[in-house]
């Protein structure tokens, strides 16, 4: 083995310093403190156009209100999910480690709102539909999404990950993708209790109710958008430390285990 | 027995075209009506369910009546969101942390690692 300049570090996989923090990259972060200081005010214009601006539905009464956070969940779950095939499809073109991390943080993002979407809902149901959860379309193709992307995350969660399962992940991951559409349009094509809202099917919301969704969405736009950033950051950070790992256990000075 | 077989075979084969083609006229034609009654029927009571279902949101007018308390079921979804998105915020900080304490601890023993006498 050739000798080592005392100086010498291995380099990462992402090609930054070994030592260098994600956050030390000029620029990221007053772009993160901005974009948190927009997700505090979208979120008192939020609360303040749901519980103040949007009145209460005739027929379903205050619970309606949940719509307000259960759309955009649902939207912000659909970003998630996008995100990880994006990166997962550029992984697969290009086997570059920051496409790989954008997969993983897209996955994870989109399976907490995926999360939340299957809390928000059953808590509607209950008070629409008298009954926690029924196999409409929609539930159904979302709870199908949700699994596909769960498989994902349970595949990249086992121990050291080779590039076979990274691949195949990646491939799950554009699975999930081909799932959205079936996702999205299922409350048209299909037959059952969902409402149709806010689809070409559907009579539309009150004027007085669209700035709620509208600040919803815009919301959980920034809110997930910050968490794959922050999500991707930190998956970036655990493969500068593998490569660090390998190139130090390849040159003799950390025994693997 | 085999004579008898080939007896019977030759009795039956000229009425084979007829029965044949009846029998495709009836794969063909009993499924196709019974899919398109089907489909008709189906095609009504999807109309009738996308009906049925809720296509608009109007508000209410006059005092607010329910049947369901939704107060409680609001309040449950809202804290639900919020805590489940603290939880994965202090998971992404707690998982950033640990790691970049992770990578400068091993940069720090691999430079003392690699120094003369180290």
């Amino acid at each position: 083995m050739p000798p080592q300049d005392a100086t010498t570090v291995p380099s990462t996989a992402s090609g930054r310093g070994a030592g260098t923090a994600p956050s030390a990259i000029p620029g990221q972060p007053k772009a993160l403190l901005a974009l948190i200081a927009l997700g505090a005010l979208a979120l008192l214009g939020a609360l303040y156009a749901i519980f103040v601006v949007a009145p209460v539905e005739k027929q379903m009464g205050i619970v309606q209100k949940i719509f307000y956070f259960h759309v955009p969940c649902a939207y912000a779950m659909y970003i998630g999910f996008v995100a990880s095939a994006a990166g997962s499809a550029m992984y697969l073109a290009k086997r570059q480690p920051r496409w790989d991390a954008l997969g993983v943080a897209g996955a994870e993002v989109g399976c907490v709102f995926f999360l939340m979407v299957m809390i928000t809902g059953p808590m509607w149901a209950r008070k629409a539909w008298g009954v926690w959860w029924t196999w409409d379309p929609r539930l159904t193709t979302t709870l199908l999404g949700g699994m596909i992307l769960t498989a994902y995350l349970v595949l990249r969660s086992m121990g050291r990950v080779g590039e076979v399962e990274k691949r195949f992940a990646a491939g799950l991951s554009l699975l999930g993708l081909l799932n959205l559409p079936v996702i999205h349009y299922s409350v048209e094509r299909w037959r059952g209790t969902h409402p149709t809202v806010i689809t070409s099917r559907g009579g539309g919301l009150h004027s007085d109710m669209w700035p709620a969704l509208i600040m919803g969405l815009v919301l959980f736009t920034i809110v997930a958008v910050l968490l794959v950033w922050l999500r991707a950051r930190a998956e970036r950070t655990r493969q500068d430390l593998e490569a660090l790992e390998m190139a130090a256990a390849e040159r003799g000075l950390l025994e693997e285990v | 027995m085999t004579r008898g077989f080939v007896r019977f075979s030759r009795r039956a084969r000229p009425a084979q075209p007829l029965f044949a083609a009846a029998m495709v006229v009836a794969t063909l034609l009993i499924p196709a009506l019974s899919f398109g009654l089907l489909l008709s029927g189906a095609s009504a009571q999807v109309e009738d369910a996308a009906e049925a279902r809720s296509q608009t949101f109007q508000p209410v007018e006059g005092a607010v009546q329910e049947d369901i308390a939704g107060g409680p079921l609001l309040v449950a979804t809202y804290a639900t969101i919020w805590v489940v998105l603290f939880l994965y915020v202090v998971r992404l900080v707690r998982l950033q942390g640990r790691t970049q304490q992770e990578l400068e601890g091993l940069r720090a023993e691999l430079e003392r690692g690699d120094a003369p006498g180290g």
